[in-house]
């Protein structure tokens, strides 16, 4: 962070720099919130799904309210939320947990995350966690003291993360391994197999796995991804850390979940009741409500996302961009809320970006007025790539996917000259 | 399981949690356990609340440092009635109940082996927060005979070449003492003179009884630029359930903790905020309405509390009573045990916020004054069913 020269001398000042400069420099999100897009620009880069809500949802909220429903709840949340979250975590993914003392409903992803990696690692551990990945993360290990490893997600495997890539950064100090899937950036998933490979491996070296999967329930269809918490050999050792932003559209609503085994699980409560003591009364029955009274709506919004996909990805064929993220469904689909693309193909386009994806993101919204998340943001491994978010109305993203061939076609006719 | 877990300490604050977990299902309880308002929200600010999500509010993600409106209110209500001038666009950061605010301040402020001075007995829940930083809490005693007060003489002598923060909550939990204005003064000039900041928790600040003040401790002279503003929208409209809190600070405290707010949550619920934005905007006679009744209350108990024989000191804030119970005997840990299970009324003992205080039970003021009455005459039946404070028998 920068500090005015004015305020430098202040005592507050010195104390910030002070820790800063203990830490490195605060840079968390620093991407943060240069997404704002003015009227008429196309935002494509958001990564969490708002929307109008169902009555259904609205009407159990306010009556919570009316209720008088506006104090403390439970430490770990509403009894009738985690119920319905272990419910929804034993028919979607086949992850037992008890929601008496095995299931916490948090002030959203990042602070399941936060509190886990706050409780799991002591000063020094290695934290193994995918390239690309989540912006936040890097911050949340870097908070608790950790060292982030970063095992890269390849194009060639379809961004799938690889037991061989773990294994080879594995050393004495490695202690957590984050899988996050459907992944984002890259919206891939895992197969069965390597998930297997990779629960063998943790068992083997005894890493605790945070397997953040907020965007659960964007695949199409009935069909998931397998999660890690499944397997028999892993659920003894994963925190499950789930999100009401994504898909139920309550981002800011700030509720997501975390589930695992009961003896992390409540020491990473306790430490939740030291941070925000329980998450807030009305966001836990609005979760409540979209997990038991809306099931058409899900499906209507399912659909939607795989509408949204269609547009993003024959645009992208058209103009020969590759999207290699492979869903982990059994027909190999790709099926999340992001599409990562690279642009690099674009020759034209590279020659003003010189092939930087915040080069390309840059240009978009200057040529076409339409924001995208540059894939560097989330590693190296992101460089060259974009992600296209699949949440805005599906007028916009058509009207985006037009712009990007306009403005690609300009390019090319102009012969990379601006 | 054979996971690696860091320990959180088996506090105070487990062990308020496993009598609250004790005391579930108990069906005539009396809670006077946890800080948690009995009283309704007003219904003006659960009316926003409903407006608010009907007009499509909950389609925006707030931004971290939280809604324009709702800090231009924070900053209003911090000039009306603390007298400081803050400015909302870089000195006020919305969070997720007052404990956020505190937990990422100490991440912000705090490196490893940093002194923080705090005044015992304490709210353990802030403990966790300044483990995680690595800081060192250095407990300030405070006394009975002066209404749990804080002397500065006593912050003064423990003073050292890592002391960085001063941590004030007064009113203050558990003791319900009030720091007075002279030495607020006093403190102010301490730490400008040994440069400590401080952190000053004012969420109790609206319910203050006979002649105490709550002066803010960032309004005094040459305070600003070294203080922050702790307070929340919790306990004076009795809204805990939106976890709405916030700071009020200089700039480069604003800019680091809301980096921090990023990480650990994003952003405070967007509802919330709105509803935090009615309490602090509209109508306050409802704070006064409250202020009263838990006035009331502290009189239904220290009534009680004279006819027990307890001695304590007179509550001048907040909605605790902190008697001290060593008359009976026994531990207060046991005397709460027998409390809960014999007369079903939930009271935390004194060693929940603080080691040095086994003999104190803290009462929350948080029922009805019926109740409150009902619930000393149930620990009068305990108290003498077991002859307790009484030579026994022969």
């Amino acid at each position: 962070m920068t500090l005015r020269a004015a305020t430098l001398n202040s005592p507050t000042a010195a104390a910030v720099a002070e820790r800063a400069a203990a830490w490195g420099p605060l840079d968390a999100g620093s991407g943060w919130p240069r997404c704002i897009a003015h009227e008429g620009q196309l935002d494509l880069s958001a990564d969490y799904g708002d929307t109008t809500l169902p009555e259904a949802v609205v009407k159990t909220v306010e009556d919570s309210l009316l209720r008088g429903e506006t104090h403390y709840t439970d430490r770990p949340g509403l009894p009738a939320l985690r119920e319905a979250v272990a419910r929804k975590l034993a028919a979607d993914l086949h992850i037992h947990v008890d929601w008496r003392n095995e299931v916490v409903i948090s002030c959203g992803e990042q602070e399941g995350v936060f509190l886990a990696l706050q409780v799991l690692i002591r000063p020094g551990d290695e934290v193994l966690a995918p390239d690309p990945r989540p912006e936040w993360l890097d911050e949340s290990v870097r908070l608790a003291r950790g060292v982030l490893t970063a095992a890269p997600l390849l194009p060639k495997d379809g961004f799938e993360l690889k037991a061989e890539q773990i294994a080879a950064r594995l050393t004495d100090r490695s202690r957590v391994l984050v899988l996050v899937q459907p992944s984002n950036p890259t919206g891939a998933a895992i197969s069965a197999g390597e998930l297997g490979r990779i629960a063998a491996l943790a068992a083997d070296r005894n890493l605790t796995i945070i397997a953040d999967e907020a965007l659960d329930e964007s695949f199409a269809g009935q069909a998931r991804h397998t999660s890690i918490a499944s397997l028999p050999e892993a659920a003894g050792r994963t925190i499950v850390v789930g999100s009401f932003s994504k898909f139920f559209g309550l981002a800011s609503w700030r509720v997501g979940y975390f589930a695992g085994p009961k003896d992390a699980v409540t020491t990473i409560r306790d430490m939740k009741q030291a941070m925000t003591i329980c998450t807030s009364a009305m966001a836990q029955y609005a979760a409540l409500a979209m997990l038991t009274q809306v099931n058409d709506w899900l499906t209507a919004r399912r659909n939607a996302l795989d509408q949204a996909r269609e547009i993003v990805l024959a645009a992208l064929d058209a103009l020969g961009l590759p999207h290699p993220a492979r869903g982990g469904l059994a027909d190999g689909r790709q099926a999340s809320p992001y599409v990562f693309a690279d642009v690099r193909p674009l020759r034209a386009v590279s020659a003003l970006t010189g092939g930087s994806s915040v080069a390309f993101a840059d240009w978009l919204r200057t040529e076409a007025e339409v924001t995208v998340a540059p894939g560097s943001r989330f590693g190296l491994g992101g460089e060259g790539f974009v992600r296209i978010s699949l949440w805005p109305p599906l007028s916009d993203l058509e009207q985006a996917m037009r712009r990007l061939r306009w403005a690609a076609a300009r390019a090319q006719a102009m012969g990379g000259v601006r | 399981m054979m996971m690696h877990t860091r320990r959180v300490s088996e506090d105070g604050t487990a062990l308020r949690y496993r009598m609250m977990e004790m005391a579930k299902g108990i069906k005539d309880l009396i809670a006077l356990g946890r800080g948690d308002p009995d009283l309704d929200t007003p219904p003006h600010i659960v009316a926003a609340a409903i407006d608010a999500m009907r007009r499509g509010e909950a389609l925006h993600m707030p931004p971290p440092e939280g809604l324009f409106e709702l800090r231009h209110a924070i900053a209003d209500k911090l000039r009306r009635e603390n007298d400081l001038l803050v400015d909302p666009h870089t000195e006020v950061l919305v969070t997720t109940g007052g404990q956020e605010g505190l937990f990422l301040l100490v991440q912000a402020l705090v490196n490893p082996g940093d002194e923080i001075l705090m005044p015992d007995p304490r709210y353990t829940s802030y403990d966790q927060a300044i483990n995680m930083a690595g800081g060192v809490m250095v407990s300030v005693p405070t006394y009975e005979e002066d209404g749990f007060d804080l002397r500065p003489e006593e912050v003064e002598r423990r003073i050292t070449p890592r002391s960085k923060l001063l941590l004030l909550i007064s009113p203050g939990n558990p003791t319900s003492g009030v720091i007075s204005s002279a030495n607020k003064r006093r403190l102010a000039e301490i730490a400008q003179e040994r440069n400590l900041l401080v952190i000053s928790d004012e969420i109790y600040e609206r319910f203050i009884y006979d002649d105490a003040e709550a002066l803010s401790m960032a309004a005094l002279p040459g305070m600003r630029e070294r203080t922050i503003t702790l307070n929340g929208v919790s306990k004076t409209y009795a809204m805990t359930g939106f976890r709405v809190g916030y700071l009020a600070a200089p700039a480069p405290v604003i800019a680091a903790v809301r980096q921090l707010k990023i990480t650990n949550s994003r952003a405070t619920s967007a509802i919330s905020q709105w509803a935090a934005h009615a309490a602090l905007s509209g109508p306050q006679e409802c704070v006064e309405e409250m202020r009263q009744i838990y006035d009331e209350r502290r009189r239904v108990m220290m009534a009680g509390l004279d006819e027990m024989g307890f001695v304590y000191c007179r509550p001048k804030g907040a909605f605790y009573c902190f008697p001290n119970a060593a008359s009976v005997g026994i531990s207060a840990a046991e005397l709460c045990y027998l409390f809960l299970e014999e007369g079903h009324v939930l009271i935390f003992p004194g060693n929940a916020f603080g080691e040095k205080w086994g003999d104190h039970l803290r009462i929350s003021l948080l029922a009805p004054k019926e109740r409150l009455r009902e619930a000393v005459e149930r620990m009068q039946r305990t108290i003498a069913k077991h002859n307790l404070g009484r030579p026994r028998p022969a």
